[in-house]
Parts: structure tokens; C-alpha cells; sequence
């Protein structure tokens, strides 16, 4: 231990108290700099963090404005001042997807910004005049039998709505509408003419790109797009099946004849085409927008916002949805026909949410949350074919789920809701 | 016969010439070591107070916990230290809609924070009777 000790000591100490003031003072300064960065650095962070906050507030923010002013949807682009710091700004890019709208919320504040895409459909429930049943005509009755439920706002023809007695089977409830009746007019109300310039204005748009068929694409299994990016259109040959199919998102199918098997699974797309089938127990949304025909296969699973459009020209054009099917959205047939024959045929077991206009004849087996307009019924038994019979059906507006959001088919929509986040 | 070890060495200290600094060297160094080490405290203190980094975060994970659905009143905040105030601003422009912004002070009545969200007006006055109510 001295030994130690009498080795440091006789170490020679180069330089004096001077040079290890400067060399004290240079790491109590370095120090100091390297706390103060990390002060900074903090501040910063946590600032930072105040600003990602405060953008992703003004998305929602900008939703809540957007939802309450539907008037700011007849503009294509807009910028909010949510803030008096006008450093802050949202942008706001609204388009057009099929019959809803999408919407492109943009929150930025200096370098910094924040994007995101939301799907708009109408808030249908703000009208509370909503419809169950709208069946028109002037010199007819509504015939109901079995357990037919007619809740709400009930719309009846001239000669208003009796009991029937079809198959064997009478009426088994004391009240005929399970709610408040109204006289309907002779036709059905008119349809907003905004869903019909949609339809052709997507179809001109399919029309143009036409003659660019991505051949790379179409052989592809799985398509994945993001709303984000600029929209694909994949044209498909003639008579065309999509098997084991996953294609999500922007995406817009075309053809003359689709198929859909249920080993495909498409999200958020749209399908366009004379006509278009649906096989048995497929699951997806998807807009379904159809010249000619639509049908829907037992047991799928249409989930909201889905939408089957049929512009429908000839009088053999058809909407089938088969037995046990799940839809939820809206069922348009747009154009009138007076022919005896079904132009929207729901099978039994059906369970529907959302809304039906049907401008024609119907024939309706199922239970639907919601409301339908029709020109007349179809009911098909045994014993032969009635007309204006609904037996064993459920039709009620009141039931509607609170977090459904569909589209305006008669007014113009006077409020908008978010559905759900694009990708 | 072998000198004793200890005597050893302080004869070597006897003889050993240590270059040293004077005590005004010393002095001069004592005092340059000290104001520096005074403006560094004066410095951090300084920078602790302006910057406020913790309750600055308290302050961001509050507002992070306030969304439409969760509305709340002015109130006191971590023992005191802190305080909310939220401003309702029934906005004429934007009809239908209000603005509400919450801002959270320190002791020193510093805002050191801020988050501004819109409501729809039947919404805010739902959540301002839950509020009452509680």
C-alpha cells in the first residue's frame, strides 16, 4: 500500500491548478450542453406530441362538422379553420365511391401532417317521417296474413289494408299496422335523382378506361388498394368467375357477366356489369350495380354498406335474392314497370337491414329493418299467385340500428355519417 | 541493517521537490470552478422552470384523456398543481357545431397546454346535463 503510495508521488503532476480549471470547466460546461439538449430535445418532443394530438383532433373535428353540414358535400374541396391558431389547417377532398362518398381529411400544421380517409353515407335516421311500408296505388288493397308485422310509418294503397286468408292461414295479430297508416299516392315517391347520375356517371367513367385492360392485374389473386391511391379498374373478360379472389378496397370490377364465387372475398369494392351473380353463402361488402340482372346466392352475407343497383331498361331485368341471405344496404330499382311480374324477388328466411325501392313489383318472404317502396307485391303459393299479399313478413322502420347509415332515397339528405375508416 | 519503510518514505518526501500551483493559481481556479458551477445550477433551474417538461406531459396525457365522448368541467388537477379550464364557443359560422377548448394552467397561470375539439350542439348539451348531473 505505501509502496503504491510512494509511486504516486513520485509521478511528476504535469501542469498546474490553470489547466485542470480548464479541463473541469470544459466537462462541467459539456455537461451543462448535454442537459440543456436533452431539456430541449424534451420540450420538443412533448410539443410534438401536443401537435400530433391536436391534428388528429381536428380530423375528428372536421368529421363532426362534416356530419352536421351536409351542404359542404355539394363542394369537392374545402379547408376548415378550426382553430385561431392559423398555423393549423384542414383540407377536406370529397369524392364520389359509387353511392356513398369518400372523403379525404387532411390536419397540418407547419411540416407536420396527418391524413386519413373516411366512407360518408346519409343519416337516414334524421328523418323521422321514415317509411316501414310505401306501397302505392290508388284502386287496391294491401291483403296481410299469417304474422305480417307492419311497425311504424306505414304508407297504404287507396283502398287501405284487410286481412287475408291464403293457404289455410289467416291473420294472427289484433292490429293491422303497429303503428300510424297514411294514404300513399298513386305512384311511389320519386327517386333522388342523384343516385341515377351516379350510376351513369360511373359507368362513363368504366366506359372511358375501357379500352385499358391492366392484363397483369387481372391475374393477380389478391388486389389490395388503397384509397389513397388512384382507382383500378379491372376490366374483365366475358362471362368471367371470380374464384378465390381477395380484393380489398379501390377497386372497381367490370364485365359484361361476373360471377362471384364464395371463395372470393372482396371489401369495399364496386362491381359493374350487365349482370352479376352472387354464389351461395358469400360474405363481403360490395356495391353491386347491375344493367340486367343480380342475383344473390342462400345464405351470404352482405354486410353494410353494401348496395344492389339494377338499372333496369327491359322488363325481364331482375333482382333474386336467394333464401337465408343477410343484406344489409340498400336495394334500388330505379325505373318503373307496370308488368305483372317480379322485378325484386327476396326469398324466405331473409333478414334485411337498410332500404328498398322497388319500382315495380316485389315478392318479399323475409323480415326487413327498414323501409320498402313498392309498386305492388307478388305473392306466389300453392293455390296460385296473389297480388298485393304480404304474409308472414316483417317490415319496420323503428327497428332500423341506431348505427346504420345508408343513403337518402327519396329527400335530399339533410345529415351525414361517418361509416367507417378507409385504408 | 534495513532502514524502516515509513522512514524511507519521509525522507523521500523531504528531498522530493513538487512542482505545485500557487495559492493565487489556486485561488483563481477555486473561483473560475465555482461561478461556473452557480451559472450551470442557474441555468438548469432555469430551464427546468421554463420548460416544465413533467407537468407539461401530465399536462398532454390529461388532454389525451378528454375526447367528445368524455367531456369535462373546469376542475383542480394533480394536488393543486394544475388546473383545466374549458371555454365553450357556440360558433355562428358553423351552425349546428361548437367549439370547445380545454386549456390546462400551472401554479404560475401558464397555459401548458391545449387541445381544441367540435361537438355537435345536441351532443355537448347532453354531456353538459351528465355534467351537472354528476
Amino acid at each position: 500500500m505505501l509502496l503504491m503510495i510512494n509511486k504516486l508521488f513520485r509521478q511528476k503532476v504535469k501542469g498546474g491548478a490553470l489547466q485542470y480549471t480548464i479541463l473541469f470547466s470544459l466537462l462541467i460546461l459539456m455537461s451543462l450542453s448535454l442537459f440543456l439538449m436533452f431539456v430541449r430535445l424534451s420540450s420538443l418532443e412533448v410539443y410534438s406530441s401536443q401537435k400530433q394530438s391536436q391534428l388528429v383532433e381536428n380530423i375528428n373535428s372536421a368529421i363532426v362538422i362534416l356530419e352536421n353540414q351536409s351542404q359542404l358535400f355539394e363542394k369537392q374541396q374545402l379547408s376548415l379553420q378550426l382553430l385561431e391558431d392559423t398555423t393549423y389547417g384542414t383540407n377536406i377532398e370529397i369524392s364520389e365511391w359509387g353511392f356513398y362518398d369518400k372523403v379525404k381529411i387532411v390536419s397540418w400544421k407547419g411540416m407536420l401532417q396527418l391524413s386519413k380517409m373516411y366512407l360518408f353515407a346519409d343519416n337516414i335516421k334524421t328523418n323521422k317521417q321514415i317509411p316501414s311500408l310505401y306501397l302505392s296505388g290508388a284502386r287496391q288493397y294491401l291483403s296481410v296474413g299469417g304474422k305480417t308485422y307492419l311497425g311504424n310509418n306505414t304508407f297504404l294503397p287507396g283502398y287501405g289494408i284487410r286481412k287475408s286468408y291464403i293457404n289455410g292461414i289467416g291473420y294472427s295479430r289484433d292490429s293491422l299496422v303497429q303503428g300510424k297508416s297514411f294514404k300513399a299516392d298513386k305512384t311511389l315517391p320519386k327517386l333522388n335523382g342523384k343516385w341515377a347520375e351516379r350510376y351513369s356517371k360511373l359507368k362513363n367513367r368504366i366506359d372511358v378506361s375501357s379500352s385499358r385492360p391492366n392484363m397483369k392485374e387481372l391475374k393477380k389473386d389478391s388486389i389490395n388498394v388503397s384509397f389513397k391511391d388512384e382507382t383500378l379498374i379491372l376490366q374483365y373478360p366475358d362471362n368471367y368467375s371470380l374464384n378465390d379472389k381477395y380484393l380489398n378496397g379501390n377497386i372497381i370490377i367490370t364485365g359484361t357477366k361476373i360471377r362471384i364465387a364464395n371463395t372470393s372475398h372482396i371489401h369495399q369494392c364496386i362491381v359493374l356489369a350487365d349482370t352479376i351473380i352472387v354464389e351461395k353463402q358469400f360474405k363481403g361488402d360490395v356495391q353491386l350495380l347491375a344493367e340486367d340482372y343480380i342475383e344473390i346466392g342462400e345464405s351470404s352475407t352482405l354486410k353494410a354498406p353494401s348496395v344492389l343497383y339494377l338499372n333496369n331498361s327491359d322488363k325481364n331485368d331482375q333482382i333474386l335474392v336467394k333464401s337465408q341471405t343477410k343484406f344489409q344496404g340498400e336495394i334500388i330499382i330505379p325505373h318503373l314497370n307496370l308488368d305483372r311480374k317480379e322485378i325484386l324477388v327476396i326469398e324466405d328466411g331473409c333478414k334485411m337491414i337498410g332500404q328498398i325501392y322497388c319500382n315495380g313489383f316485389a315478392s318479399f318472404d323475409g323480415i326487413l329493418f327498414g323501409s320498402f317502396y313498392a309498386t305492388g307485391f307478388m305473392e306466389r303459393s300453392r293455390s296460385g299467385l296473389y297480388e298485393n299479399y304480404l304474409v308472414d313478413v316483417c317490415i319496420d322502420s323503428k327497428r332500423l340500428p341506431d348505427e346504420y347509415f345508408g343513403i337518402s332515397l327519396i329527400n335530399k339528405s339533410n345529415a351525414k355519417a361517418c361509416t367507417e375508416e378507409l385504408h | 541493517m534495513r532502514k524502516p519503510v515509513l522512514k524511507n518514505y519521509i525522507d523521500f518526501l523531504k528531498k522530493k521537490k513538487l512542482r505545485a500551483s500557487s495559492i493565487v493559481e489556486v485561488i483563481v481556479a477555486l473561483a473560475i470552478c465555482m461561478i461556473l458551477f452557480a451559472i450551470s445550477m442557474s441555468v438548469i433551474v432555469n430551464s427546468q422552470r421554463s420548460n416544465n417538461i413533467r407537468l407539461k406531459q401530465k399536462a398532454q396525457f390529461i388532454l389525451s384523456t378528454i375526447d367528445a365522448n368524455t367531456l369535462k368541467q373546469d376542475s383542480n388537477l394533480e394536488n393543486g398543481s394544475l388546473r383545466l379550464e374549458a371555454t365553450i364557443q357556440k360558433n355562428d359560422t358553423i351552425a349546428g357545431v361548437s367549439r370547445i377548448t380545454y386549456s390546462i394552467f400551472d401554479n404560475a397561470g401558464h397555459r401548458i397546454g391545449m387541445k381544441v375539439i367540435w361537438l355537435a350542439i345536441d351532443k355537448l348539451s347532453h354531456s353538459e346535463t351528465e355534467i351537472s348531473k354528476n
